[in-house]
């Protein structure tokens, strides 16, 4: 289904704004029968979504570095790597 | 060309340095690293400059009278001689006296430094930018061992893991520390997405905490194109860094708290949002089921077959209540007649006179006679009795 698509890797923030807008219009008493259930099979999968989202949330960490033209890369960093006294890259 | 033994080098530096006047007694300033304080008591240190460095050496016997100690990081001026240390090959210091760099100094030109900057109007609250409510990535300029990533990581990951944490490792104390912090920063403003920046130590000396009290540093967190939150030092500690960034937060927890909203609120907001979901989903259709049902029922009344039935009852109703009407009346005016036929009976004169009674009459007029007052002796009187009439005349009155 094409809005299963659209949902699959939306971000938390964009997930929770759309979510918040079609409740609010669904919640406008004069919105047509049509209208109302095509809002709540979106905002369906976009709850589902949020909450798979909140559940599995964990912080991704990275280290950004320079390379030769001062352009910013990232690299994963894990943190007990601290402890190998790894030197400050800046 | 002379060929010496190990030893005999050595002990021809040793007098060559002993005689020296000027490393004989000499002060060195530099900065301090790698101190070890073995069991001994004895403190060993190297001072750095640059690429450069010393060894030094003090005993414990001067090092417990020192008012200063020797602190990775700190600026120092030692007083030694410079010596060989036979059994390692090496030169180094012997110290016997221990000065700090004037911490005087370094709060004349913090205060100079504040002066300035905030003349130039760095310091301004307008200056000050809001922290986004939901940054995508977080900068975060620290060193990358210690404490201070630990608590951040700690903080963001319990409190909103949806973000993305980003180490600009730095320096944070030393020479080295305000280049290393500035281009720290400038990287992280050539980053994609990052939302806000904390740039953090934990707590220190005034000459740890000094690369925030640099002019590079303070330009370099004015210049950042996202807001930036300070959290150096202890609590009470302030740096011009501090007066520059965006927000001041007193610790690096404190610092991850503010630039993180809430997941419980985020629960709360979805968990929210998807119960009036399905509840604006439910209203609405529960309202439309109604609708459809009264217009059934409208519907179904109309119908020609309900519209007679409908006559039909009424009619049959009128019917009952005509026929009701009628008995009920009909049972009423036989009761009456009844009841006024008794009481025509009561009052019939015949009846009484069947009882006994007499009706006594004027022979001449007719008029009734209901007292003898009303006679004369001999007026001729007619008694009317139930079987006929017997005239009379009134009799003698009682003597």
């Amino acid at each position: 289904m094409a809005e299963e698509a659209a949902v699959g890797d939306v971000p938390f923030e964009s997930a929770l704004a759309r979510l918040d807008q079609i409740v609010r219009e669904m919640e406008d008493s004069a919105l047509p029968l049509q209208r109302l259930l095509v809002l709540f099979e979106e905002g369906t999968l976009l709850g589902k979504r949020c909450q798979e989202l909140l559940d599995l949330a964990e912080l991704r960490i990275q280290q950004v570095v320079q390379d030769a033209d001062g352009t910013p890369q990232l690299r994963r960093f894990e943190v007990g790597a601290t402890l190998n006294g790894t030197d400050p890259a800046f | 060309m002379r060929i010496l033994g190990v030893a005999d080098v050595t002990r021809y530096l040793k007098e060559m340095l002993l005689l020296d006047p000027v490393v004989g007694d000499i002060w060195v300033r530099g900065e301090v690293s790698n101190v070890s304080r073995p069991a001994s008591g004895h403190v060993y240190w190297t001072l750095k400059d640059g690429t450069t460095q010393l060894k030094c050496i003090m005993f414990r016997r001067e090092a417990l009278f020192q008012a200063v100690q020797p602190e990775a990081g700190m600026e120092l001026l030692a007083h030694g001689r410079i010596d060989v240390y036979e059994s390692a090959g090496a030169y180094q210091l012997y110290v016997d006296l221990l000065e700090r760099q004037g911490i005087g100094v370094l709060y004349a030109r913090f205060e100079a430094l504040k002066r300035q900057l905030e003349a130039e109007g760095l310091f301004a609250a307008e200056r000050k930018r809001p922290l986004p409510e939901r940054p995508r990535r977080i900068g975060l300029v620290t060193s990358p061992s210690g404490a201070v990533l630990h608590d951040v990581v700690s903080v963001l990951g319990r409190r909103w893991p949806h973000t993305e944490l980003i180490l600009a490792p730095a320096t944070v104390q030393g020479q080295e520390a305000a280049a290393s912090i500035c281009r720290a920063l400038e990287c992280l403003g050539r980053l994609d997405g990052v939302g806000v920046v904390i740039v953090a130590r934990g707590g220190g000396s005034l000459e740890d905490l000094w690369a925030f009290n640099e002019e590079a540093v303070a330009r370099s967190i004015a210049a950042s194109p996202v807001p930036v939150i300070s959290a150096v030092g202890h609590e009470t500690d302030f740096t011009i860094a501090d007066f520059v960034a965006d927000l001041r937060a007193p610790t690096p927890s404190a610092a991850a708290e503010l630039v993180a909203p809430s997941i419980e609120d985020d629960q709360l907001a979805v968990t929210d949002l998807r119960t009036r979901l399905v509840e604006a989903a439910e209203a609405r259709l529960a309202d439309e089921r109604q609708r459809l049902d009264a217009l059934r029922r409208q519907l179904a009344s109309r119908a020609p077959l309900a519209q007679i039935r409908r006559a039909r009852q009424q009619l049959d109703e009128i019917d009952s209540a005509l026929r009701f009407r009628v008995t009920t009346r009909l049972a009423a005016d036989r009761r009456r007649l009844e009841s006024l036929r008794r009481q025509q009976a009561l009052l019939d004169p015949l009846g009484t006179l069947q009882r006994g009674y007499a009706i006594v009459r004027r022979a001449d007029d007719g008029t009734l006679v209901t007292s003898p007052q009303q006679t004369v002796t001999d007026d001729v009187l007619e008694i009317q009795l139930a079987g006929g009439r017997l005239p009379v005349r009134a009799g003698l009155p009682a003597q």
